[in-house]
């Protein structure tokens, strides 16, 4: 073999190399957070976030809970009137009953890793308020109206598929 | 080290990643039309989703996104805009490395602004057109053959690209069902049922699965068989097109079924990479005889 032949098949040989870490990366990361082989993972972590190859596949792994979604915004004004306008921002405009806002809403109102999106998205909520009203102050908290899902005996038993919830954020302050 | 050489560098038809490369290209544009009337609201400054938070969120990661520095209104337009032509490019193979480029970066970049937002399909795009990236693109079925066609367009290419698409479609469905297969509602086969009336469904009040329970029992069981099998008949030349039969059976069903079409679309690309050269001659002779016979009946029917 040439010496260019060498080179060419040194190359695609480094290649494969970087072939089977990519399927490793893609492998490692399913690995459960609990398992011994977890750190395993680590290595890959840079080059999943640098080239968007971070993946989890956990769709429908449980039945849904929920026949329905809605959300809104409560506000309550200095005065004590209150009200409730659209979640959606900006233009707070109502729920628009998409998936991508319904996980959005999910997030802040129920997960606590989502604390600092609640916090940007009340900021945010605030200055549109005072934008629209000409004034500030008020008290605003983050509504979801849920029908959740009964056994499917119950379904069968009385014809009634959900359950009426809502789930509530913390209040909270606008400021002057 | 022969096998593996063989294996990524092996001889691959240049039509496959033409099709992957069209299929990507449809599917990220039915992604962006989906994300357009709500672009304002998940991407810029004045929207729901805030950049502190997300900074907050990365920090000591190494995420990036064109939407760190552009967070204006016309900005985040702009970036929409070049991101649909880039789409077009490809599937249209018009400068398509320069489009696979921006077409990546446009999917990293919405998808490190806006995780709250984000479902499995934004990381089939993700990783399916980094994949299209570093793949052998060639020249068929493209505009710049059409314009300017050379003697080595349709010549074979390198296979690695479609091995890792392959790899990953096996990732996808292995491990969805090692996570499915211990949840009790799969196992009793009720998961279709409820499916049926959630808000995933398109019609959530129609309790027929409800009623009929050993249906959803039967679509249960089939879903999980055709996740367990669908890579690996695939794989075989002689299974594929049940393989391909029963992936469009599961994922046209959830398609028509539930609020979830553009996840089957975004499929697309995986499957597509499993074809040989072979099945695509097969199915462009398929295709030919579909178009005769059609040809056929509109000359009875006109007289």
């Amino acid at each position: 073999m040439s010496v260019r032949g060498r080179l060419v098949t040194a190359g695609k040989a480094a290649a494969c190399v970087l072939f089977a870490g990519h399927m490793a990366a893609t492998c490692t990361q399913h690995i459960p957070e609990q398992s011994a082989l977890r750190p395993l993972a680590a290595p890959f972590y840079p080059y999943e976030e640098l080239t968007g190859i971070w993946q989890t596949w956990n769709m429908f792994t449980t039945p849904p809970y929920l026949h329905s979604f809605d959300a809104d915004v409560e506000v309550t004004e200095a005065d004590g009137t209150h009200g409730a306008v659209g979640p959606m921002l900006p233009g707070v405009r109502p729920f628009d009953h998409t998936l991508r806002a319904e996980s959005f809403f999910t997030c802040v109102v129920d997960e606590a890793s989502c604390v600092y999106y609640a916090r940007d998205y009340v900021v945010r909520m605030c200055a549109e308020l005072r934008a629209r009203l000409g004034h500030g102050g008020q008290k605003i908290v983050i509504h979801e109206i849920t029908e959740r899902l009964h056994l499917l005996p119950d379904i069968r038993a009385n014809g009634i598929i959900g359950i009426h919830e809502e789930h509530r954020s913390k209040p909270f302050d606008c400021g002057g | 080290m022969r096998r593996a050489l063989d294996f990524f560098w092996g001889p691959a038809d240049p039509r496959t990643y033409a099709l992957v490369r069209i299929g990507l290209a449809l599917a990220a544009l039915a992604n962006l039309l989906q994300l357009w009337p709500v672009r304002y609201a998940y991407f810029a400054a004045s929207g729901m989703v805030g950049l502190d938070a997300t900074r907050q969120t990365t920090l000591g990661h190494l995420y990036w996104s064109l939407f760190y520095a552009v967070s204006s209104r016309a900005g985040v337009t702009c970036i929409f805009v070049v991101a649909a032509a880039a789409m077009i490019g490809l599937g249209a193979g018009l400068a398509t490395r320069a489009c696979a480029a921006i077409v990546w970066a446009w999917h990293l970049s919405y998808s490190d602004r806006a995780f709250p937002i984000l479902h499995s399909w934004d990381a089939l795009l993700r990783i399916y057109s980094l994949l299209v990236l570093v793949s052998p693109l060639g020249r068929v079925w493209s505009v710049a053959h059409a314009l300017r066609s050379r003697p080595g367009d349709a010549t074979s290419v390198p296979a690695y690209g479609l091995r890792l698409m392959q790899w990953q479609l096996v990732v996808v469905y292995v491990t969805t069902l090692w996570l499915k297969l211990p949840d009790e509602y799969w196992r009793n086969g009720q998961v279709c049922a409820y499916f049926s009336v959630s808000f995933y469904s398109m019609a959530p009040g129609n309790t027929f699965l409800v009623r009929h329970e050993w249906l959803s029992a039967v679509e249960t069981y089939l879903s999980l068989a055709i996740e367990a099998s669908v890579p690996w008949l695939l794989w075989m030349k002689r299974t594929r097109l049940v393989g391909l039969a029963a992936g469009l059976a599961l994922h046209v069903g959830i398609a028509m079924t539930s609020i979830l079409a553009i996840f089957s679309v975004c499929l697309l690309p995986g499957y597509l990479s499993f074809l040989d050269g072979d099945d695509i001659d097969r199915g462009l002779a398929f295709a030919r005889s579909q178009r005769a016979w059609l040809q056929r009946l509109r000359a009875l029917s006109s007289g």
